[in-house]
């Protein structure tokens, strides 16, 4: 671990030609490339043929040797570009995302690598200014994704919490979501890929299933056959039956010689050498081996996994720069729920009456987080909170929960209506959603109805 | 009109001797056993055992009694959800609940698995290949911890009290076994269905009430009964082939056990609502009774014999005399009457039938007051018939079981205990 006051004192070093080494070119036309070397580029080596090292100001590339440190990476990383530069790793240790690693750090693995780089180099050149220095999190996956031209994969990673990480989105927070947002936006296209297991305490989807005794849910299980005597109708456990190495039935002392004539095997029982249940099947549960929460079958939730690909509409995006703009646009597009919000503020103002619009939203996102079990979710959100108003009343999916405007309802009686419902959605959800409820002011219903927010 | 007119003349001209020939099969074999013994039940309820004593639950004495429920059921998916839903509404604790799925086809495990989920079963297993009832129960009492063990039907129900009442007799440490009252569910269902409510109300709510009395329970049913756990493994629980109920009961009477019935305790089960399934179970159940009255316990007879008994002999004699022979009394008397009387013995019939819808009803009130189910009050309309449906056809099937039974050994054939087990099992 290089030792960061020391760098911190480093002379700034201007742009200078390296040396190229012996029979190596970087294809990058006439311009000189910009390298960010952490922590340094070692004495015995030195860089291809019309690249510079630069320890400020923007780079092309990310080049890491022996003694990096995470830490220093992300400082370089909020630099502009930082996000989507490519990583070169010659430093010998694992990093999943690094768009080249290579165990040795020399003069041909580095021009190796520079080479490999440079279709990325030059996509990131075509990108606007406003791209290549973004620093939202939908931004930077979808240039990144450009920058690649590769899909953003699903790939199984033991060492993540969720078993599962994507290597493209590079190191950004939660990339599942953001490709989720961008998915709905129709900026990316998804493809299912797996659906894991995951704790409901911790959402590790590092989770071991075993077979558990029912009563104490102990995984300490042997199986044991039932023996059926005809002749007596006696039927119990084998080693009840087992005297001096033979069969011989407990209740009438007869030996058992023939099975199918005497007796049969007609089931086993699982039987726990903890508490010595016995039952014929084992339950199936989950042991969280983060958390060590131990939940049966019915107890544990899942999450969809999927991978992504760009669509054109998110490479338009790129090309314009401008991810607000689109989302703008998105927002405004029809929605068949915003003339009849509209109809319903007119009416009130029109009459006098009042309406009542609140939103209630998910505070605690892992609760529902995206899946087949944030599907159910919500569903069965949309289901109680539909079952529990009036036909007159509308119900939508908006923002990060829902919508509801309720004409002819003044606010204090649509919250104790709302925590009713809220209650019940509670009641009918497996984990809390930690919903939370917020009234809409006349210009904010005014704004969601003219599309404006 | 003239019918009318010339059974009037034929009654005129009979003296005392004629009339009493007449009707000589209803006089002997019938009344007394069918009225004299209900109404001294009736009586004796109603005079000495107020309801509200009788139903006032009383604390058992000493430690409090674990309590096993078996359930052995084939092919019981649909109704087993609902017998358990009734067992976890009970008002007392039952600590353990054990089904066994006897090689059930329709789902039967998985459906356990579920309920297993639920907690509404604390134990289930299940036997790939169908064993029998009795070999099921066996292996659930082996798995079961309670000092009483209750067995009950997997399509049946229970009063939430019914296992309160059902395990106070066990106060007296010489009962081993309890006999529940069996009340039907689904008596609207058909003409068929009504009559068998009447007669589960009649013969069980009423005769086994008298049969305590006196000390006679002879059979703790299968549907519905409690056992001591030890008396069960005294007399090694359940044996071999059909009518396991009433060959457990009567090894447990001859063990010196006493066996009680628990009037108040309910247990609502399905009749057979058809014709045809209703003489298929008949035909098994008439089969089973001759086969362990005539053959297996045959000496019940022979007083001082082994551990026979005064009730055991008595409750033999009973069987021999108002059941068996009446059953095969009844063509004989129906020859005499129409080779002595001719064509007037439609007439006596008739007058027979009208006899047995008085006796009937008598009974049936009786039954109705002394149940304390009121509500089964709404059912006399069947009685029109009932006595009719008893006399001639029930009656026609267990002569049929009877002779079936005692020429071919028909119980062997029974599809009820499956056919490996029936091979090797004991003869009589």
């Amino acid at each position: 671990m290089p030792d960061m006051r020391e760098m911190a004192a480093l002379p700034p070093v201007s742009p200078s030609p390296i040396p190229a080494a012996p029979g190596l070119r970087v294809e990058s036309g006439n311009a000189y490339q910009r390298l960010r070397a952490i922590p340094k580029i070692p004495n015995m080596l030195s860089a291809p043929d019309k690249c510079i090292l630069t320890e400020k100001g923007s780079f092309d590339a990310i080049i890491l040797f022996d003694g990096w440190s995470p830490l220093a990476l992300n400082t370089v990383r909020l630099s502009p570009c930082g996000q989507i530069v490519p990583v070169i790793n010659l430093s010998g240790s694992h990093l999943a995302w690094a768009d080249y690693s290579a165990s040795t750090a020399s003069a041909v693995v580095l021009a190796d690598a520079l080479h490999k780089v440079q279709p990325i180099i030059r996509r990131i050149a075509e990108l606007p200014e406003t791209v290549k220095g973004a620093h939202e999190d939908d931004l930077i996956l979808l240039a990144r994704m450009w920058t690649r031209d590769a899909a953003l994969t699903p790939k199984y990673d033991p060492a993540s919490k969720l078993l599962i990480s994507y290597p493209l989105a590079g190191p950004l927070p939660a990339p599942q979501d953001v490709a989720w947002s961008l998915s709905e936006l129709g900026l990316l296209r998804r493809a299912f890929f797996d659906r894991l297991h995951a704790c409901p305490t911790c959402q590790s989807s590092r989770v071991t299933v075993r077979e558990e005794c029912p009563s104490c849910r102990s995984a300490n299980l042997i199986e044991e056959q039932i023996v059926h005597h005809f002749r007596c109708a006696h039927e119990g456990p084998m080693s009840s039956f087992y005297r001096s190495g033979r069969l011989v039935c407990p209740k009438c002392s007869k030996y058992l010689t023939h099975i199918g004539l005497d007796y049969d095997k007609p089931g086993h029982v699982q039987v726990c050498r903890e508490c010595g249940n016995s039952d014929s099947a084992a339950l199936v549960g989950f042991v969280c081996i983060d958390c060590g929460t131990n939940k049966a079958a019915d107890e544990i939730t899942s999450r969809d996994w999927y991978g992504y690909e760009l669509t054109t509409p998110g490479e338009q995006v790129l090309i314009d720069g401008d991810f607000a703009a689109f989302s703008r646009r998105k927002l405004t597009a029809y929605d068949p729920v915003r003339p009849v919000l509209l109809q319903m503020l007119r009416e009130a103002e029109e009459f006098g009456d009042p309406l009542t619009v609140l939103s209630i939203d998910f505070t605690r996102k892992d609760a529902v987080a995206n899946g087949r079990t944030s599907r159910q979710a919500r569903a069965i959100c949309l289901e109680t909170l539909q079952g529990g108003l009036r036909p007159v009343d509308v119900v939508t999916e908006y923002g990060n929960g829902f919508l509801l405007a309720l004409p002819r309802i003044k606010a204090d009686t649509a919250r104790a209506q709302a925590n009713v419902l809220i209650k019940r959605i509670k009641d009918v959800l497996r984990n809390d959603p930690g919903l939370t409820i917020s009234f809409l002011s006349a210009d904010g219903v005014r704004a969601i109805a003219e599309g404006r927010q | 009109m003239n019918f009318l007119h010339d059974a009037v003349v034929f009654l005129d001209q009979l003296d005392l001797f004629g009339i009493i020939t007449m009707f000589c099969f209803m006089i002997i074999l019938e009344v007394p056993r069918y009225f004299l013994g209900f109404a001294s039940a009736g009586l004796f309820h109603v005079f000495h055992e107020p309801h509200s004593a009788h139903y006032a639950p009383v604390a058992l004495t000493g430690r409090k009694p674990r309590i096993s429920v078996v359930i052995a059921g084939h092919n019981e998916a649909k109704s087993i959800r609902d017998c358990l839903r009734s067992l976890s509404e009970q008002t007392v604790k039952i600590d353990q609940i054990i089904v066994v799925d006897d090689g059930s086809t329709d789902g039967m495990s998985s459906v356990l698995q579920g309920l297993r989920k639920e907690r509404l079963i604390d134990i289930s297993i299940t036997n790939q290949l169908r064993c029998g009832k009795a070999a099921g129960c066996n292996l659930a009492v082996v798995y079961a911890t309670g000092d009483i063990i209750v067995n009950v039907d997997a399509d049946s129900s229970f009063d939430c009290d019914a296992i309160e009442k059902i395990v106070l007799p066990f106060r007296d440490p010489k009962v081993g076994a309890v006999s529940g009252n069996i009340g039907v569910r689904n008596s609207g269902v058909s003409l068929v269905a009504g009559f068998q409510a009447i007669e589960y109300l009649i013969s069980i709510s009423l005769g086994k009430r008298t049969a305590d009395m006196v000390g006679m329970v002879a059979c703790a049913s299968g549907a519905f009964s409690a056992f001591r756990k030890e008396a069960l493994v005294q007399i090694g629980g359940n044996s071999s082939g059909p009518g396991e109920d009433f060959d457990m009961t009567s090894r447990l009477r001859r063990s010196g056990w006493k066996i009680r019935f628990a009037g108040d305790s309910w247990c609502m089960t399905d009749v057979p609502h058809t014709l045809a399934a209703l003489i298929r179970q008949r035909r098994r159940w008439d089969r089973d009774t001759l086969r362990l009255r005539m053959r297996k316990f045959r000496d019940a007879h022979l007083l001082g014999r082994g551990n026979v008994r005064g009730a055991i002999v008595t409750d033999h004699l009973d069987f021999l005399i108002f059941n068996l022979l009446p059953t095969l009394a009844f063509p004989a008397y129906l020859i005499f009457l129409f080779w002595w009387y001719g064509a007037a013995s439609i007439l006596i019939l008739t007058a027979v039938a009208a006899v047995y819808i008085v006796l009937d009803m008598i009974s049936f009130w009786i039954a109705v007051e002394v149940s304390g189910r009121r509500s089964a009050a709404l059912w006399w309309p069947y009685l029109l018939g009932y006595g009719i449906f008893n006399a001639y056809i029930m009656r026609s099937v267990r002569i049929f079981a009877y002779f079936e039974e005692w020429v071919f050994r028909s119980s062997y054939k029974d599809t009820y205990v499956p056919k490996r087990v029936l091979n090797v099992i004991p003869h009589y």
